[in-house]
C-alpha cells in the first residue's frame, strides 16, 4: 500500500516538474542575481583564462552574478579542500573537474545531483557524444559535460610521415618509429592522465578482443594486461632517457616537441595543435595522428559542490556556459578551441573531431597504474 | 618587565596553537590504522628508497656545497679597515641581492631557459654539443644546482648579517700582533664564530632542499620523485591507503629534516675542530693551497650580480618574445601587447601581495620581540627546533588541518603565512638580539621610562639592521606562499604568487616569465626599500 502511494507521488512530480520547470527557472535566476560564484578552474593556459575572463562579462551584464575564476595549478587542490572542509558552507562553488576528481568528490556525497534536470541548457548536449561515462565512472547527474577530449599524438610530419596511415599510427608502427629513432618519444609518468590514457589507448590495440575492457575485470590475474607489460619492455629503452624516466605532464612534453628533443607529444584537445601553432607555442610542420583503431574521447566536465553558498548562481553560470553562444565561443581557436558538447547552427565541428574509441572500465585504470609502478619504477 | 608569561602566551596562541592542531589529525591518521601495515606498504611502495635517497643525498649535498661557498665568499661581503689588500666596494654594494630577490621558481625557469641544452646560451655559443647535457630538466644533478645558485645569496645575506655583528677589525689586528696572516687570521678565528650564527640559516637550507615540492617537480627526476613531492601526491589522491602514506611519509620527511639539522651541527664541529688544531700547529702544505683556492670565492658575488642580470634579460625576451623554437637565436616576433592586456590583473595581484606581506612581517616581527624578551626574563631558551617547526613540518599537511578553523579572508590568509614569515624572522633577528646587553635597557629603565618604553629609545635602534633584516625576509616569505594563500583564502585572496603557480602548471611560457619578472620586480623593491643605510649598518655594531 504504502509504497503504492509513494510512487504514485513520485509519478505527480515528475509531471508536474516539467510544467513547473519554466518557472522554477525564472525563480532561479531571480535569486541568482547578486551573488557571487567562485569557480576553481585549472589557471595554467592563458587561452582557458582569457576566455573566463569573458565569460565573467557576459554573465555579469545578462545575470548581475559575479564570476571569480579561481586559478589552480591542480584541482586536486580544490578537490582536497573540499573534503577537509566541516559541515560549513564550502569555499568552492562550481569545479572543472573530471576523472579521478570527481569519482572521489561523487563517493564521498559532496555534489549537488540532478544537473541535467535542474539546468535547462543540459537539454542541448548533444547525444552522440559519450558524456554519461566519465574516464568509466558514471555520471549520474552531479557533473555536466563542458568540453570534449579527445586522446591523441602530436607528431612532427618529416620525423613519423614514414610510419603513419592516413593519420593513424599502431603500435608497431610506433616500435618501428621508436627502433629508428631512439630517444625521440615518451609519454607522461602515469597516473598522470595523459599518461595512463596513452596505457589505454596501448592496450586497446594491442587486444584482439577491446571489447572485454569495457567491463569491470573479472578475475584477479592481470592476464590481459600482459600484452601491454611485454609491449612496453620492448618500447621503454627506446624512449627519451631510455625509458628511465618520464615527463612529469603534457605542457612539458609539448615544450620538448616545440624544442626539438623529442618528435612526439600527447594532447587531449583535438584543436589543440591548431591552436599552439596560432599562439606560437609549437612551430608548423607537425601534425595530430590517432594511436590505433581512434582516440579514447571523453569530457570535461561542470560540478557544483553540495555544500556552496550560492547553488543558484552555481547553476545559472552552468546554463550560460552550455549556451550555444559561450559553447561557439570556446570553439573558436584563435582563443581556447575546445569543441563544443552542444550543437551548432553550422556545425564544421565533425570535420575537426577525430574518430573515437570507448573508455575502459575504471577497474582496469587501477591495475594499469599500480601494474606499471611496480614494474618500471624503481 | 611585568609578565613575561603573557608574551608567550601570545605567542603560543598564534604560532604555537596552529602547530598542535596537526597533533589530533595526524595521530588519528596513524593510529586508527594498522601502522606496522602502513609502514610495510611505505617500504614496499615502488621506488620508496630511490625517492627516499634523492632527497637525503639533495639536503646534504646543497648543505655542504652551500656551507663551502658562503664560507670562501664571506670575507669579500664586507669592507675591512684593517685589510691590506683594497676592499673591493663593488661587493660590498651587494648586487648580488638580486637573486634573492627572485623567486625560486622563476629563477628556476629563467635558468633552464638559459643553459639547458636546448637553451638560449647554447644557440649563441657555437659549440657542436652543449656541455653540460645533464643540466635540463628531470636530471637530479639540476636540482642540486638550482638549489644552491638559490640558496647561496640567501646565506651570504644572512652571513653578511651576521658579519657586521662581529668585532673583525679588532680580531683582523690581534691576529696581526701575534704574527698571523689576515687568510689564516680570517679562517681560524672568524670562521669558527661566523660557522655557528650560521647555524639556524643553514638547517633552514638543509630542511628546504628536503622539503621543497615545486622546484622537484620541475628539476629533479620523475620516476621516482624525491619524496617530499610523492608526499605531495599521495595526499592529492584521496583513497585511505594514500592518506595514510602521505600522513606517514610526512613523519619520515620530519625525521630526515632532524637528521639533516644533525648533520649541520656535524659539519659544524668539524670545522671547529680543525681550526682549533691549527691554532697551536703550523698549517700543512695541503692546507695552505686550500685556503689559497678558496680565494676564488672573492669572483663569486660578481658572478650572481652578473647571473642577477642575464637571468633578467632573459626573462624579458623570454616574456615578449613568440615563436621561439630550437635553434632559432631570436623569436620570429616580438609582442609587447602582453603587458597591456594583463596589466590591470598582474598590479592587482601584486598590490594585494604586497599588503597581506606588510601585514605578515609586521605580526612576525611584533611575535619575534615577544619571543626574545620572554628569553630574556626567563632566562631560558626555547629549543630552536620548536621554533622552526612550521618549517619541518610538508605545508601542504598543515593547511588542510587548518581548514575547518579558519574562514576565508585576508585575515585567516595572512594568519596563515605568519608561522612561515616567523620561523625567517626569527633567523635574521634572534641571534643578534642573544648578543645584545640587555643592561642598557636595564639602565634607562631605572631613568624611569617603563620597560617598552626602553625598549623602543635604546635596544630598537641598536638592533635596527637585524630588525628590518628580520622584516625584510618575512615579506619574501609570505609573497612567495601559494598552498596557504589558495586554500585558506579559498580562493577569495588571489595574488601575484597563486596566478604564477598556475600558470607554471601550464606550457605558455611567455605568460610565465611575465608574471616572473613581476613578481621579481615586487620583491625587489621590497629589499631595497628595507636595506638598511650604511650608517644603521655602524649602529648594528654594538660590540
Amino acid at each position: 500500500m504504502r509504497v503504492i502511494w509513494q510512487s504514485t507521488v513520485l509519478a505527480l512530480l515528475l509531471l508536474s516538474s516539467s510544467a513547473v520547470a519554466d518557472s522554477t527557472w525564472s525563480e532561479t535566476v531571480s535569486q541568482a542575481r547578486g551573488q557571487t560564484v567562485y569557480f576553481y578552474a585549472w589557471g595554467g593556459s592563458s587561452e582557458v583564462n582569457n576566455y573566463l575572463r569573458w565569460a565573467s562579462e557576459q554573465i555579469g551584464e545578462q545575470y548581475g552574478i559575479e564570476l571569480v575564476h579561481v586559478k589552480v595549478a591542480d584541482i586536486a587542490e580544490a578537490v582536497s579542500r573540499i573534503l577537509n572542509e566541516d559541515d560549513s558552507p564550502s569555499a568552492v562553488d562550481l569545479l572543472w573537474i573530471n576523472g579521478e576528481n570527481f569519482h572521489q568528490l561523487k563517493g564521498a556525497g559532496q555534489l549537488l545531483g540532478s544537473l541535467p534536470t535542474r539546468i535547462p541548457a543540459a537539454q542541448n548536449i548533444r547525444k552522440n557524444i559519450p558524456w554519461q561515462s566519465d574516464f568509466g565512472v558514471p555520471v549520474d547527474g552531479f557533473e555536466l559535460p563542458w568540453g570534449i577530449g579527445q586522446f591523441h599524438l602530436i607528431a612532427r610530419t618529416s620525423a613519423v610521415q614514414r610510419f603513419i596511415e592516413a593519420g593513424r599510427i599502431d603500435p608497431q608502427q610506433l616500435l618501428a618509429f621508436a627502433r629508428q629513432n631512439p630517444g625521440r618519444f615518451s609519454y607522461p609518468k602515469p597516473p598522470e592522465f595523459h599518461g595512463t590514457t596513452f596505457l589505454k589507448s596501448l592496450l586497446l590495440a594491442l587486444h584482439d578482443d577491446p571489447e572485454l575492457f569495457l567491463q569491470a575485470p573479472m578475475d584477479s590475474s592481470g592476464q590481459p594486461l600482459q600484452l601491454l607489460w611485454d609491449y612496453l619492455d620492448r618500447l621503454h629503452p627506446l624512449l627519451w632517457r631510455s625509458g628511465q624516466d618520464f615527463p612529469s605532464g603534457a605542457s612539458f612534453q609539448q615544450q620538448m616537441l616545440a624544442n626539438g628533443q623529442l618528435d612526439l607529444a600527447v594532447s587531449f584537445n583535438p584543436q589543440e595543435l591548431t591552436v599552439a601553432n596560432m599562439q606560437g607555442r609549437l612551430p608548423s610542420g607537425s601534425e595530430r595522428v590517432v594511436l590505433g583503431d581512434g582516440a579514447i574521447t571523453n569530457s570535461h566536465y561542470l560540478a557544483i559542490p553540495k555544500r556552496t553558498r550560492v547553488p543558484q548562481a552555481a547553476q545559472v553560470v552552468i546554463d550560460f556556459l552550455l549556451s550555444p553562444a559561450a559553447q561557439q565561443r570556446k570553439r573558436d581557436v584563435s582563443g581556447w578551441g575546445d569543441p563544443a558538447v552542444v550543437s551548432l547552427p553550422e556545425d564544421s565541428q565533425a570535420l575537426s573531431l577525430l574518430p573515437a574509441v570507448a573508455e575502459m572500465h575504471i577497474g582496469w585504470v587501477e591495475r594499469i597504474e599500480s601494474g606499471w609502478l611496480e614494474r618500471y619504477q624503481q | 618587565m611585568r609578565y613575561p608569561h603573557f608574551l608567550l602566551l601570545v605567542v603560543a596562541i598564534v604560532i604555537g596553537l596552529p602547530m598542535l592542531v596537526i597533533i589530533p589529525s595526524l595521530s588519528e591518521l596513524l593510529w586508527s590504522v594498522d601502522l606496522k601495515q602502513v609502514i610495510r606498504e611505505l617500504i614496499q611502495y615502488p621506488g620508496f628508497f630511490t625517492m627516499l635517497s634523492q632527497s637525503l643525498l639533495t639536503a646534504l649535498i646543497s648543505v655542504v656545497v652551500v656551507t663551502g661557498l658562503t664560507l670562501i665568499s664571506a670575507r669579500y661581503l664586507v669592507a675591512l679597515k684593517q685589510s691590506g689588500q683594497p676592499t673591493n666596494t663593488q661587493n660590498t654594494q651587494h648586487s648580488w641581492l638580486g637573486i634573492l630577490s627572485m623567486p625560486h621558481l622563476a629563477f628556476a625557469v629563467a635558468l633552464l631557459w638559459l643553459a639547458a641544452p636546448t637553451g638560449w646560451l647554447w644557440r649563441l655559443i657555437p659549440v657542436e654539443t652543449p656541455w653540460m647535457p645533464w643540466f635540463d630538466r628531470q636530471y637530479l644533478v639540476s636540482l642540486w644546482i638550482i638549489l644552491i645558485a638559490k640558496e647561496l645569496p640567501f646565506m651570504w645575506f644572512m652571513a653578511l648579517r651576521a658579519l657586521q655583528q662581529l668585532p673583525l677589525d679588532r680580531w683582523l689586528l690581534i691576529g696581526r700582533s701575534q704574527g698571523h696572516s689576515e687568510t689564516r687570521t680570517w679562517w681560524l678565528i672568524v670562521i669558527p664564530a661566523l660557522v655557528q650564527r650560521l647555524r639556524l640559516p643553514l638547517c633552514v637550507v638543509a630542511v628546504y632542499s628536503l622539503t621543497v615540492v615545486d622546484l622537484a617537480l620541475f628539476a629533479a627526476p620523475q620516476t621516482p620523485a624525491p619524496l617530499a613531492v610523492q608526499v605531495v601526491q599521495w595526499q592529492l589522491e584521496f583513497n585511505p591507503l594514500s592518506q595514510q602514506l602521505a600522513a606517514v611519509g610526512s613523519v619520515v620527511l620530519a625525521l630526515l629534516a632532524g637528521l639533516v639539522c644533525g648533520w649541520v651541527r656535524l659539519q659544524e664541529w668539524v670545522l671547529f675542530t680543525w681550526a682549533q688544531r691549527l691554532l697551536s700547529r703550523a698549517m700543512t702544505k695541503g692546507e695552505w693551497i686550500l685556503l689559497n683556492i678558496s680565494r676564488i670565492g672573492r669572483v663569486l658575488p660578481s658572478v650572481f650580480t652578473g647571473l642577477a642580470l642575464v637571468l633578467l634579460v632573459a626573462l624579458i625576451t623570454l616574456a615578449h618574445g613568440r615563436g621561439w623554437f630550437y635553434p632559432a637565436l631570436l623569436p620570429q616576433q616580438w609582442d609587447f601587447t602582453l603587458w597591456i592586456n594583463e596589466w590591470l590583473f598582474l598590479a592587482n595581484g601584486a598590490w594585494r601581495a604586497f599588503w597581506i606581506a606588510v601585514a605578515v612581517a609586521s605580526i612576525s616581527l611584533v611575535l619575534c620581540i615577544l619571543t626574545a624578551e620572554w628569553q630574556r626574563a626567563r632566562r631560558q631558551k626555547i629549543p630552536r627546533a620548536l621554533l622552526l617547526l612550521p618549517l619541518f613540518i610538508p605545508q601542504v599537511f598543515l593547511i588542510l588541518v587548518w581548514i575547518p578553523w579558519t574562514d576565508t579572508n585576508l585575515f585567516w590568509v595572512a594568519w596563515a603565512h605568519v608561522p612561515f614569515s616567523y620561523a625567517y624572522a626569527l633567523l635574521a633577528y634572534l641571534p643578534a638580539e642573544e648578543r645584545f646587553e640587555q643592561r642598557y635597557l636595564q639602565q634607562s629603565q631605572t631613568f624611569g621610562y617603563s620597560f617598552w618604553r626602553a625598549w623602543w629609545l635604546v635596544k630598537r635602534p641598536l638592533l635596527k639592521v637585524p630588525l628590518l633584516t628580520a622584516f625584510a625576509l618575512a615579506m619574501l616569505v609570505s609573497i612567495a606562499q601559494y598552498v596557504p594563500t589558495l586554500l585558506i583564502g579559498g580562493g577569495r585572496v588571489s595574488t601575484l604568487t597563486t596566478d604564477f603557480v598556475a600558470l607554471s602548471s601550464g606550457s605558455n611560457s611567455s605568460m610565465q616569465a611575465l608574471y616572473a619578472l613581476t613578481m621579481w620586480l615586487l620583491c625587489a623593491v621590497v629589499l631595497v626599500v628595507l636595506k638598511p643605510r650604511a650608517s644603521a649598518a655602524r649602529e648594528g655594531e654594538i660590540q
